[in-house]
């Protein structure tokens, strides 16, 4: 019984911030706290009309979708280049590959700041946060595309060979129809990572903003309930996209 | 094999090494247009290494391959008018069976008339008319089996290559596919080369066998050769259950540890001879033997007798009286009509 009343008190604990976020962002108290007034939809109201937001989401939306689409190829590249290697090889492939997940983000942001911008001389901006958010997404890639193609049958490719296929048109009509799923599961993990990174963003970026530095600007001049509108928006945006990956990929554990 | 024609499938001097294994040691052969050509070993001597050359999978380390005269060694496999039944059939799962059959048509770019046409006659082939719509995933592995050959045989190719192809059946399904393959091997009138580590399967199709061991192919020849005189003592063992009872030759004669001995003509030492289990009964002034073992078959009985030089020799007896006769213990003489001698080298 007592296990009951622990598991609920950290289960508050944990999701009770988030709780009163999506709760606070329909409250038309201004003031952020209880009691929070009537029930309003005014917060998503005047973010509607924010331009600061607007340019905002879009920065974020490219940004996102760039992250996607290109994490995902050259995640893939790597991925079937890893399962044509020798085992040991791959091994420490994919532990250097896998280096960008286990790095502080801090540090990833100032490598990056270093070798785009001061090394080869890029300007900050949209792009270099799109390379830094390649970075770190690409390892979530190889490493899903790799856990498809570990029970992929190679036999289907050299059947397709067999038939008169190039090894280009193997990939197209029997690999790829294979492995789509796996794929758009690893886009839409990396579009989530994408939009949730606030560091390599704020380090990059330059002029302008993504969603998260533009609520951590807003955060440092006023405090009012809009920032919870966009906080319960980007909740359900990197919720949504992963369970939708989870779904598509049909990952199971 | 002595055909003043050009064979159909011509292998010369043909090896495959990786790194510093050789997998298929340089070999030769030719199979002519008609032949239902089994290439028959234990697991690891190299055969499905072979049969990967011949499709166009392998690049062999020397030699070359050459179909109708034509050197076809340096064609990846979607140029060579080969086609292979993978061991573990490589369908595509994303495909109905349709789709899967009518899949090398397709590319190349043949009319959907003619891509339907063809799937259905092959369909039809392999006794799958009724399947074209389902999905892979809902056949058996009999169904899917068929599938891969009806997949391969719509291309019509000049040699049909088959890697295993029955292995991954149950026996009875075997059985069934066997006859399915002698039959279309009949109608088509095709050229068949199959891998596979069962004599018995080897014998039931192919016209041909050729035997490997450890990457080098020990004999080439029909079924009865094989079985009957085989070339090498790996060969007469690996063939059927022989006993190999060691004697040496003297002089043109033969004498066996066991005892007999008989006139044989050939170099002088050290030799085995090859016993064939049916060819073994009871003899009043034959050898004197204690049955050791005693298994019943069915349609024979398959006896282990031990010899005075404490070889073991095998019997088959399909009497009907043969389980009273030979009875676990029992003291017995035997004889065996004829043998085949094979020169043993030393030790």
């Amino acid at each position: 019984m007592i296990w009951r009343f622990v598991i609920a008190f950290f289960l508050l604990f944990m999701l009770g911030p988030i709780l009163l976020v999506v709760l606070f962002s329909f409250g038309s108290n201004a003031l952020i706290g209880f009691p929070m007034g009537g029930l309003t939809l005014d917060w998503y109201a005047k973010l509607a009309h924010d331009t600061g937001f607007h340019s905002a989401f879009w920065a974020s939306f490219i940004v996102a979708l760039a992250t996607a689409i290109l994490a995902t190829i050259t995640g893939t590249c790597a991925a079937l280049a890893l399962t044509k290697a020798a085992p040991k090889l791959v091994r420490s492939a994919l532990a250097a590959l896998s280096l960008p997940v286990l790095l502080p983000p801090l540090v990833v942001a100032i490598a990056i700041v270093v070798l785009f911008v001061r090394g080869l001389g890029l300007g900050l901006g949209l792009p270099v946060v799109i390379l830094g958010h390649i970075l770190v997404a690409q390892p979530f890639v190889i490493l899903i595309v790799m856990a498809r193609l570990a029970r992929f049958d190679q036999a289907t490719v050299d059947a397709a060979r067999d038939l008169g296929a190039s090894h280009w048109q193997a990939f197209r009509l029997v690999t790829l129809p294979q492995i789509a799923s796996a794929l758009i599961g690893a886009a839409l993990v990396s579009a989530a990572i994408s939009l949730d990174d606030f560091i390599i963003a704020s380090f990059t970026i330059g002029g302008g903003n993504t969603i998260s530095t533009f609520v951590w600007g807003k955060m440092r001049t006023t405090l009012d309930p809009s920032i919870n509108a966009i906080a319960t928006i980007l909740l359900v945006l990197t919720v949504g996209l992963s369970a939708l990956a989870l779904r598509v990929s049909k990952y199971k554990g | 094999m002595t055909s003043q024609y050009t064979p159909l499938l011509k292998l010369s001097g043909l090896s495959k090494s990786f790194g510093a294994a050789r997998a298929v040691e340089p070999l030769d052969l030719a199979v002519q247009a008609g032949d239902f050509c089994a290439i028959l070993g234990p697991s690891g001597c190299g055969k499905s290494t072979l049969l990967r050359m011949i499709a166009g999978f392998i690049e062999p380390s020397s030699g070359s391959i050459a179909i109708e005269g034509r050197d076809v060694t340096r064609l990846g496999p979607e140029k060579r008018p080969t086609n292979m039944v993978f061991q573990s059939y490589g369908l595509f799962p994303h495909l109905t069976v349709a789709e899967n059959v009518g899949f090398g048509l397709a590319l190349q770019k043949k009319s959907k008339d003619e891509v339907s046409q063809r799937t259905e006659e092959a369909l039809r082939l392999v006794r799958l008319e009724a399947f074209g719509q389902r999905m892979i995933d809902r056949l058996s592995g009999g169904q899917q089996q068929r599938v891969a050959l009806a997949r391969a045989l719509i291309m019509r190719p000049k040699i049909l290559l088959l890697d295993e192809p029955l292995a991954a059946l149950d026996l009875k399904l075997r059985h069934q596919m066997q006859e399915e393959l002698r039959r279309i091997h009949h109608e088509i009138g095709g050229t068949f080369i199959f891998v596979t580590h069962d004599q018995s399967e080897a014998f039931a199709l192919a016209n041909l066998v050729a035997v490997m061991n450890q990457g080098r192919v020990e004999q080439i020849g029909s079924p009865s050769d094989v079985y009957l005189s085989p070339a090498t003592l790996f060969v007469a063992d690996f063939v059927g259950e022989t006993s190999l009872l060691a004697g040496e030759r003297r002089q043109g004669r033969v004498t066996l540890k066991a005892g007999p001995h008989f006139v044989s003509a050939g170099r002088d030492g050290p030799v085995r001879a090859i016993v064939r289990p049916e060819r073994v009964a009871l003899k009043s002034d034959g050898v004197p033997a204690v049955v050791t073992d005693a298994v019943f078959f069915g349609a024979s009985l398959k006896v282990s007798l031990r010899l005075p030089s404490d070889e073991t020799l095998i019997l088959r007896s399909s009497e009907a009286d043969a389980a009273a006769r030979y009875r676990i213990g029992d003291k017995l003489t035997v004889g065996w009509e004829d043998q085949q001698v094979i020169d043993a080298g030393p030790g």
